[in-house]
């Protein structure tokens, strides 16, 4: 500390002092923009360390006129003003939580004891005729109370890890960058008190400076975190309203579908109803010719009628009610391209319904394994094409068992169609995907895969058909859930 | 994040509050050695008590703090 009056500053001294004035007052005006008042804390710790730094370097008193109470008593004053207000700071800033909290008060002991040296030096001037204890306390408190300044940003819980580490690592270097300068002042050469001045400077911009970005951080984090929750707020609204539409447009597809389906089953009730007659006529004339036949086909056509009769009785007679209770139930669902939920065993129990005396007939083992899959698909077309396959498979594969059966892939359903029976070569597959064409040692007419990749095409599924020769065939139907 | 930290084992405590102890009594032994300097003024003897007592102060506080948490 020179203890002369400087004549002048010189343009560094001006430098420095614009731009720490500068700093702080921009942060200030920040602050205020963004009514973050509680950080305002920070611009007056800046503003008395730029007091202090002036008390010290003697530019308040040359600005004071050259008054030599302040190259004496002033920097004792404001170092004393600025350590307590410090420490006092530091624990006012430290959140809870975190345990330097628990830190608190010690920093404000520090303060009251930072407080305390320039009255002890007012009151007992004659008992401590040196300033030297009394600054080396005060440089030793605003040490600690420097040190101590990093303590507030590691308890900010919105700043992020590495921030965390950021705002460690900064003042460590600081301060390895202090100890590394008066280190070698003391125990080396020694700097001109210009070179000392101007590390002591540098020090300090380092000091402010880190504590400054950091308020800054925080500060744009919180404003971020207001920002986000305001905005999740109003997306959150949007998503309730969307819903609500969706609610609403579902309400009306199922009325649509109701409407539609209860078309529908009136249309085949209609239609088993018109079938009545015919079957009648067919029975009589059944009974007329079974007197000259041997009885065997005429039992098989009995048969038949009996069971048209009772299918067309079924949907005259329960297919009314029963589908009207399951809309009512809100069991079936139909959309407009007449696609139902439906479960998929109910189509294998009628496929095999269907298949199961032809195939005991020829000696075919016919089974399925049980699914719970159940999807929205046009139940007819599926009937229809695993019906198909079924009938293809018993008429060319030679085989000893068929096996239906489904499974999840991708996002789709996937009903498969196993035999194992003589399979196809490579050529007979192409050939037997196309309209009218056969393998080449099948007595089929050849229609029946080509009808089924026409439905597949028409209900936007995929038909694949794998074989290995000798070991039997598969066919794939892969429908978009 | 910094709130979520699980208190110092047994151990770390015990060296926390070993380390305060040592501290002190280094302070104590110096103000023993520099009040029995017989060439040393009042306020050099002060200047060289106080500071150490208060960093003495200010890390056995930090400790105690930590091992609390």
């Amino acid at each position: 500390m020179g203890l002369e009056v400087p004549n002048t500053l010189t343009s560094l001294d001006v430098v420095f002092y614009t731009l720490t004035i500068a700093s702080v007052a921009f942060f200030s005006f920040g602050l205020i923009l963004t009514r973050q008042y509680h950080w305002l804390s920070y611009s007056i710790y800046g503003v008395m360390m730029i007091v202090l730094v002036a008390a010290l370097d003697g530019s308040l008193a040359y600005l004071a006129g050259g008054d030599r109470w302040y190259m004496t008593d002033a920097p004792l004053l404001a170092g004393s003003l600025t350590a307590a207000f410090g420490f006092a700071h530091v624990a006012y800033r430290l959140e809870p939580g975190h345990w330097l909290y628990r830190a608190k008060s010690l920093n404000l002991v520090s303060a009251v004891i930072m407080a305390a040296l320039f009255p002890a030096y007012a009151l007992v001037p004659d008992y401590l005729p040196s300033l030297v204890p009394l600054y080396a306390t005060l440089n030793t408190g605003m040490l600690l109370m420097w040190a101590a300044q990093i303590f507030p940003p590691m308890t900010w819980t919105q700043l992020t890890p590495a921030q965390h580490r950021f705002t460690i690592i900064w003042p460590v270097f600081t301060a390895l960058a202090a100890v590394g300068t008066y280190a070698v002042h003391f125990i080396g050469p020694g700097f001109e008190p210009a070179t000392l001045n101007g590390v002591n400077r540098m020090l300090f911009i380092f000091h402010l400076g880190h504590l400054l970005v950091f308020v800054c951080i925080s500060v744009l984090e919180q404003i971020r975190a207001r920002v986000d929750a305001e905005r999740s707020a109003a997306e959150a609204g949007q998503a309730a309203a969307e819903a609500a539409l969706a609610l609403e447009i579902s309400e009306r597809d199922f009325e649509k579908a109701r409407a539609l389906a209860s078309d529908r089953s009136r249309q085949l009730a209609n239609a088993s109803h018109d079938l009545k007659q015919p079957i009648a006529t067919l029975r009589r004339v059944v009974e007329e010719h079974a007197a000259h036949d041997e009885g065997h086909h005429a039992q098989r056509l009995r048969d038949a009628i009996e069971y048209l009769d009772q299918l067309a009785g079924t949907y005259l007679s329960a297919g009314n009610e029963a589908l009207d209770q399951s809309l009512a139930d809100g069991e079936i669902a139909v959309d407009q391209s007449g696609r139902e939920l439906v479960e998929l065993n109910l189509i294998f129990e009628t496929v095999l319904a269907l298949f199961r005396e032809e195939a005991q007939t020829v000696g075919v083992m016919l089974c399925a394994r049980t699914t719970d899959i159940e999807f929205l698909v046009h139940p007819l077309a599926l009937t229809r094409a695993v019906s198909n396959l079924v009938s293809n498979a018993l008429a060319h594969s030679q085989g000893k068992k068929i096996l239906l059966c489904a499974r999840h892939k991708k996002g789709a359903v996937r009903v498969e169609i196993h035999d194992n029976g003589k399979g196809m070569a490579p050529e007979d597959l192409v050939q037997a995907m196309h309209v009218r064409q056969r393998g080449s040692n099948s007595e089929g007419s050849g229609l029946g895969l080509a009808i089924v990749e026409a439905q597949a095409t028409e209900q936007g599924w995929q038909f694949d058909l794998k074989s290995n020769p000798g070991r039997g065939t598969s066919a794939y139907l892969t429908i978009p859930a | 994040m910094t709130n979520r930290q699980k208190p110092p084992s047994q151990s770390l405590r015990f060296a926390a509050y070993a380390f305060a102890i040592v501290i002190w009594f280094l302070v104590l032994l110096r103000a023993y050695f520099v009040m029995s300097a017989p060439d040393l003024s009042p306020q050099w003897q002060f200047a060289s008590i106080i500071p150490a007592a208060l960093v003495a102060m200010y890390v056995s506080g930090l400790l105690h703090a930590w091992v609390k948490r």
